[in-house]
C-alpha cells in the first residue's frame, strides 16, 4: 500500500473567535503537482504555518509519510522531508548567496554541528551547491550577499534553499510574488524541472502560472475548502469564478 | 573538468573566512613587542590580556551567538574559584588547575543555557543577570567554601611545566596568559570558520529559518554559550592564578557590565574587537585614574559613547570598512 506523503484531515485553526482553517482535508501523493488557491486572507499562509509547525492546530491530523507530525517541532519535520519557501523572502540577509544555499545543504548533510574544518573545502558540499545554484540560474551571483541582490533573484535562492533539504514534499509560498513579468516564466521553467517524485504544493496569485503548472487544484475560502479538483473543473466552476477568479481578472 | 574546478573555486570564495594576514601579524607581534618594550607594565599587561580573553569569550556569545548577556562574570567568576579551590586542596600544578576553571564554567554554561536560552532579549539579560547575582550571594555566604568577602587567597602555583616559575615581576604570567590567549583565539578562529560557526551566524541572523532548515537551534545556541563558558572560565582561572586571589568581585555585576563595555567599544561581531576594545578600556582606565583618580570613570563613559555614536561597529569595524573603502572593495 502506498502512504501519502502528506495527508492532512479535518484541520482546524482559530485565532481567539476567529476560524483561519475550517475542516481542511488536503492528500498530496508522490510526484503532485498541487495548487491552493483563494482570495486573500483565505488562509492559505496559515495553512501553510500549521503543515510546518510553525503554528499548531485545535483539532484534526496532519500525517507525513503516515507519521501524524501534529506535535513534531518544525526541524523535525524538516527531516521527514517538509520544506517551504515564503511569501516574503526570508532569507540570511548578511550571507551570501552560496552561504545561504551551503548552510542549507550542511544541515541536509548534517555537519551543521561540526566545530572544525570549513565547510567551502569539501568538494561534495561545493558540487551540491553549484548544482543547486544552477538550477535556479543563480552561479554567477553565487558571492552576492542577499542584501545586494535584486527581488527576484532573491526569490530563486528562496527555492534553491528549500531545494538543498532534498524534501519529498515541497510546498511554495507565492514563489511569483513581486517578480516581474517577464521573470515569472523562469521561475515557471524551474519548476517545471522539479524532480517528478517530488509532491509540490503551489500558492499562488498568477493564474497564468497555476493553470500551467498545477495537476490539482484546491480553492480556499474564509478558511475552508470551497472545492477541489482538476484544472479544467476548477476553471470552469462558477462558484470559484465567483469568489476569486472573476474578482481577479478584473483586478 | 576545468570548468567543475573553476566553479568550485569561485564557490570557495563566495564564503566568508577569516584568513590569516597582516593584521594576525600587527596584533600578535605587538602583544609580544609588549613584553620586551614594556617590563615594568607587566602586571598591567597580563589583565589585558585575561581581559582580552574574557572579552573574546563574551563575543562568542553576543556577537556570533546573538546571545544577550549581563552575567557573563558567572563564568569568569566560576572559573576564578575552581582555579584557586583547585590549588589550594587538590593540587599546585597551574595546567590542570586552569583545566578545571574552564571544565567548571563551561558545565555551568551547560546547564544554565539548557534552562535561559529558551527566552531572548530582555528576558535573557535579566536570567543571566539573576545567575551571576545568585552566584555572587553564594561566594559572600558559603564561607566555609569562598572565603566569604575576603576570597580565596594563600595558595602556591608550581612552575608551569615543571619549569618555568612565576616571577614577582609577572614575565612569566605574561607569556603564560599569551600562550592560553593565542591557543582560545586560535579555538575561536577555527570555530567561527567552521560549519558550526556558519549555523551560528544563521542562528543569529534569523533563528526561525534556521529551524525550517531542519536545524534543532536550541541545542546549537547552548553549545555556542558553553563554549563561550569554557573561555570566559579560562580567563577567570588565569586571573586566580596570577593574582593569587579569587574575590567576589570576579562574581559580580560590574565585571559583567566592563566586560560589555569592552566588547562594545572593539566591535562585538569580530574575534580582534576583544582586543582593541579590552585594551582601550583597560589602559584609558588606567591612565585616566592615574590623572583624576575622582573623576576617571566619566571620561571612560565619555569615550564609550564617541565610540558607540561614531563607530557603530565598534573599532575593529571601524577599521575594516576604512581599510576595504581605502582598497575599493565593496564591503
Amino acid at each position: 500500500m502506498n502512504v501519502l506523503p502528506l495527508n492532512v484531515v479535518g484541520l482546524n485553526k482559530s485565532f481567539g473567535g476567529v476560524h483561519v482553517t475550517r475542516n481542511v482535508n488536503l492528500q498530496l501523493a508522490a510526484g503532485s503537482r498541487h495548487a491552493l488557491i483563494g482570495p486573500n486572507g483565505a488562509g492559505k499562509t496559515t495553512l501553510l504555518n500549521l503543515l510546518t509547525g510553525l503554528l499548531s492546530p485545535a483539532s484534526g491530523k496532519i500525517y507525513v509519510f503516515g507519521t501524524e507530525v501534529n506535535r513534531m517541532a518544525p526541524e523535525r519535520r524538516v527531516k521527514l522531508g517538509l520544506a517551504r519557501t515564503f511569501q516574503i523572502n526570508s532569507l540570511f540577509l548578511n550571507m551570501t548567496v552560496a552561504e545561504n544555499v551551503g548552510l542549507a545543504v550542511s544541515a541536509a548533510a548534517g555537519f551543521d554541528a561540526k566545530l572544525w574544518g570549513r565547510l567551502q573545502c569539501k568538494p561534495e558540499i561545493l558540487d551540491r551547491i553549484s548544482e543547486l545554484l544552477t538550477k535556479v540560474r543563480l552561479v554567477d551571483v553565487a558571492h552576492y550577499r542577499i542584501r545586494d541582490l535584486a527581488y527576484g533573484y532573491r526569490r530563486l535562492v528562496e527555492i534553491a534553499v528549500a531545494l538543498a533539504l532534498n524534501p519529498k514534499i515541497l510546498m511554495l509560498d507565492e514563489p511569483a510574488a513581486g517578480v516581474p513579468a517577464r521573470d515569472t516564466e523562469l521561475i515557471l521553467q524551474i519548476l517545471e524541472e522539479l524532480p517528478s517524485d517530488l509532491a509540490v504544493l503551489l500558492i499562488e496569485h498568477d493564474m497564468n502560472m497555476v493553470f500551467r503548472f498545477a495537476s490539482r487544484i484546491t480553492v480556499l475560502v474564509d478558511g475552508a475548502v470551497l472545492t477541489e479538483g482538476s484544472v479544467n473543473s476548477i476553471r470552469s466552476d462558477e462558484r470559484v469564478h465567483q469568489v476569486y477568479l472573476g474578482k481577479r481578472s478584473h483586478g | 573538468m576545468t570548468g567543475a574546478h573553476d566553479q568550485r573555486r569561485q564557490l570557495k570564495n563566495a564564503f566568508h573566512a577569516h584568513q590569516f594576514g597582516w593584521l594576525d601579524i600587527v596584533i600578535w607581534g605587538s602583544a609580544l613587542a609588549a613584553w620586551f618594550l614594556f617590563p615594568t607594565y607587566l602586571t598591567l599587561g597580563t589583565y589585558v590580556l585575561i581581559m582580552i580573553l574574557f572579552a573574546l569569550s563574551l563575543n562568542l556569545a553576543v556577537g556570533y551567538g546573538g546571545i544577550e548577556t549581563l552575567g557573563h562574570a558567572a563564568f569568569f567568576g566560576t572559573g576564578s574559584y575552581a582555579a584557586a579551590l583547585y590549588a589550594l586542596h587538590v593540587s599546585e600544578e597551574p595546567l590542570s588547575g586552569l583545566f578545571v576553571a574552564g571544565a567548571a564554567a563551561g558545565i555551568l554554561g551547560l546547564i544554565s543555557g539548557i534552562f535561559i536560552l529558551r527566552t531572548r532579549g530582555l528576558a535573557l539579560v535579566m536570567l543571566t543577570l539573576a545567575i551571576a547575582s545568585m552566584l555572587h550571594e553564594f561566594a559572600i555566604t558559603a564561607k566555609v567554601i569562598t572565603g566569604g568577602d575576603d576570597g580565596l587567597s594563600g595558595y602556591r602555583l608550581s612552575p608551569i611545566l615543571g619549569m618555568f616559575r612565576f616571577d614577582l615581576a609577572g614575565k612569566t604570567g605574561y607569556l603564560y596568559c599569551l600562550a592560553v590567549l593565542a591557543l582560545a583565539f586560535l579555538y575561536s578562529r577555527v570555530l567561527t570558520n567552521s560549519p558550526f560557526g556558519l549555523t551560528a551566524a544563521g542562528i543569529r541572523e534569523n533563528p526561525l529559518r534556521t529551524r525550517l532548515l531542519g536545524i534543532p537551534t536550541a541545542r546549537r545556541t547552548v553549545l555556542l554559550y558553553a563554549q563561550s563558558a569554557i573561555l570566559a572560565g579560562l580567563a577567570g582561572g588565569l586571573s586566580a592564578q596570577i593574582v593569587r586571589i579569587a574575590s567576589v568581585d570576579s562574581l559580580s555585576f560590574v565585571m559583567s557590565g566592563n566586560v560589555l563595555i569592552m566588547s562594545v567599544l572593539g566591535g562585538v561581531n569580530r574575534l580582534y574587537g576583544a582586543f582593541l576594545g579590552a585594551t582601550l578600556y583597560v589602559v584609558f582606565s588606567d591612565r585616566a585614574a592615574a590623572i583624576d583618580p575622582y573623576n576617571w570613570l566619566l571620561a571612560t563613559g565619555i569615550l564609550l559613547i564617541l565610540v558607540v555614536r561614531y563607530m557603530p561597529d565598534g573599532l575593529m569595524g571601524f577599521i575594516e570598512t576604512r581599510i576595504l573603502k581605502s582598497r575599493g572593495e565593496p564591503k
